[in-house]
């Protein structure tokens, strides 16, 4: 068995470390509802195009925690362009991303109850444009704040 | 931190069958900057007789239709023939698992379809069982890809 605190993999048929696990772990006891901003280290305007997924188990609410964003990051667009977001599996959603004041972006997700939930944080820059970006959780907060937080 | 390429991942089991790798990612990353709609044919190792139960899932950002991708295949070969062909594509996926069929050598192929492919990210990875006298586990691999107007065989 090999064990690593995350691991970057390089697809079998090119060359970029663009498949990411393990890049953060969330984890709350907290009895209420809300919302956690995650601050990423992608910057606004960097083209960068990403898929950043959140895995893992809500307790509080009996479900799994399965959810995506995807996105880009172009250079002449103020925010996220072609964003889309996905909660597959009922424990958390994904609601937003938002560009923080200092120019990153930040992935805002809710649920009406955190009690002992945890999730991992993954990544995937597959695509034409950022492949070679490794995601970073920079910051986090959990908060009452539907907006921007960062 | 651990850099991997590829990662397959294995458990021998203690109920004494053989072991094999049942879990793969990332073997094999598919994009492309072309405009329009595609079907991307994907042909892999998998032989006619080769005797193994295959699920190959899809994964990435389609930046062209703006969606993640979430799509399965799932077939299993032997006797010359694909059995229990299914596929399964998430309501919101980006691309298509469209279908899968034999190439004329006698190779499983998997076809996926996007309506547009513009800056598609497309990420495999594929799980395994065994059947038969076939080891579990054996690797998938991707060995030829065609993206075309073709919507039936390909290879």
């Amino acid at each position: 068995m090999r064990i690593a605190d995350d691991v970057r993999i390089t697809p079998k048929n090119v060359s970029d470390k663009n498949y990411q696990l393990g890049k953060y772990w969330y984890n709350t006891t907290t009895n209420s509802g809300g919302y956690i901003h995650l601050k990423t280290n992608i910057a606004n305007k960097s083209s960068v195009m990403f898929h950043i997924q959140c895995e893992g188990f809500n307790y509080g609410r009996a479900r799994a925690i399965d959810s995506v964003v995807t996105g880009y990051t172009y250079s002449g667009w103020d925010s996220v362009l072609n964003q889309y977001m996905v909660n597959y599996a009922g424990g958390a959603s994904i609601e937003s991303t938002y560009i923080s004041s200092d120019n990153y972006v930040c992935i805002r997700l809710y649920s009406s109850s955190w009690y002992y939930s945890g999730f991992l944080v993954h990544a995937m820059f597959p695509c034409p444009s950022g492949r070679g970006h490794v995601l970073e959780i920079t910051d986090t907060n959990f908060n009452q704040n539907n907006g921007s937080h960062f | 931190m651990a850099d991997l390429k590829g990662l397959d991942v294995t458990k021998n089991n203690s109920l004494g069958q053989s072991y094999g790798y049942n879990e793969q990612l990332a073997i094999y990353n598919h994009f492309t900057t072309a405009q329009g709609s595609a079907y991307i044919h994907l042909k892999t190792n998998q032989y006619k007789t080769y005797n193994q139960i295959t699920t190959i899932e899809g994964t990435g950002y389609n930046y062209g239709t703006g969606k993640p991708i979430k799509c399965r295949w799932s077939f299993y070969a032997y006797n010359n023939l694909l059995y229990d062909k299914g596929t399964t594509t998430d309501s919101s996926s980006g691309v298509d698992a469209h279908g899968m069929y034999l190439s004329s050598d006698g190779y499983a192929v998997i076809r996926a379809y996007a309506s547009s492919v513009y800056f598609l990210g497309l990420m495999l990875n594929a799980y395994t069982s065994g059947a038969g006298t076939h080891p579990f586990g054996g690797r998938v691999e991707i060995t030829a890809v065609a993206q075309n107007g073709t919507s039936g065989n390909h290879f």
